[in-house]
């Protein structure tokens, strides 16, 4: 019995899923573009010049949250591919999927945007360090769970396939998070740890806004893409049915 | 500071606002691709219920 009970709310999770992100994106939007505007005042208005970086060092306040994003949407991928993979939830999967190019897109506007304040302030776009490397092998894993999804035509197979790689890949978070201790890098350490800033208040805030700002926002497009790929795979269940016939 | 100057960044205006300008950029091209795929989902739905209407 409690087997089968299992079973059915495993059933019933997309559809419920569905219409909550449904209702929770605007409240995810909203506060999202708020924050976007406050914390864009205070990096470009509020914010001092930098004495030594000049107005080159404004870029950190989207290289630091699209990094800090790229490395916590991986983390978020991973744990729904482990639920997914040890609880056999079709919604984990589901979610892991979702998660990926958002993931990448925000791994590639960290690299972007480091590789812009890397040539006026290193005098070079990239460089073999730790920190970056990491971060490229970050972008592969995340394009490496696309491609391979997209490789498996059975979607629970490629459940299974991706869960698996997005698990083992999750060991490079800790080593891009890390790396500036780890090893002599040319990236700067962490400007912010747990005993204090290294930044002045106002640059601090407006960099902590922003990375609230990107984290509310990431909800958005995870929800949106969840959703359809909810339908895509739901199609032939009789909610997406109803539901396709209500919207006639 | 006027605003030639705020968007000259001291010198720095091609790396600062390559950087902003390219994030806004793709931010913008992953909603529209997202809105095309919910179209197109529900596009699909419908035409699977008009096919088994039939």
């Amino acid at each position: 019995m409690s087997s089968n009970r299992f079973r059915w709310s495993a059933y019933a999770a997309p559809a419920n899923f569905y219409s909550l992100t449904g209702k929770l994106i605007p409240w995810f939007a909203v506060p999202a573009a708020l924050l976007l505007l406050v914390g864009l005042y205070l990096g470009f208005f509020m914010a001092p010049t930098d004495y030594r970086q000049g107005e080159a060092y404004r870029i950190i306040f989207i290289h630091v949250p699209t990094a800090w994003m790229a490395m916590w949407l991986y983390v978020c991928m991973a744990v729904y591919a482990a639920v997914g993979l040890i609880f056999n939830t079709r919604l984990s999967s589901m979610m892991a999927a979702a998660l990926a190019p958002t993931g990448a897109l925000f791994t590639f506007l960290a690299l972007w945007t480091g590789s812009l304040w890397g040539k006026p302030m290193w005098g070079t776009w990239w460089v073999w360090d730790a920190r970056l490397t990491s971060t490229l092998v970050l972008l592969f894993l995340y394009i490496g769970a696309m491609a391979l999804r997209a490789s498996i035509d059975d979607p629970r197979r490629a459940d299974r396939a991706t869960g698996l790689l997005a698990l083992v890949g999750v060991i490079n978070v800790p080593i891009i998070y890390f790396s500036v201790n780890w090893w002599n890098t040319l990236h700067q350490g962490a400007s912010l740890t747990p005993k204090g800033s290294s930044m002045a208040t106002s640059m601090l805030m407006a960099m902590l806004v922003m990375t609230l700002a990107f984290w509310l926002y990431s909800f958005v497009p995870v929800f949106v893409r969840v959703r359809c790929i909810i339908l895509e795979r739901e199609r032939h269940t009789d909610w997406v049915r109803t539901l396709a016939g209500e919207a006639r | 500071m006027s605003w030639s100057e705020f968007w000259s960044a001291g010198g720095y205006a091609t790396y600062l606002w390559a950087s902003y300008g390219l994030t806004a950029l793709l931010l913008a091209i992953e909603a529209v691709m997202l809105v095309r795929r919910t179209r197109a989902v529900h596009r699909r739905l419908r035409e699977m219920q008009a096919m088994e209407g039939d």
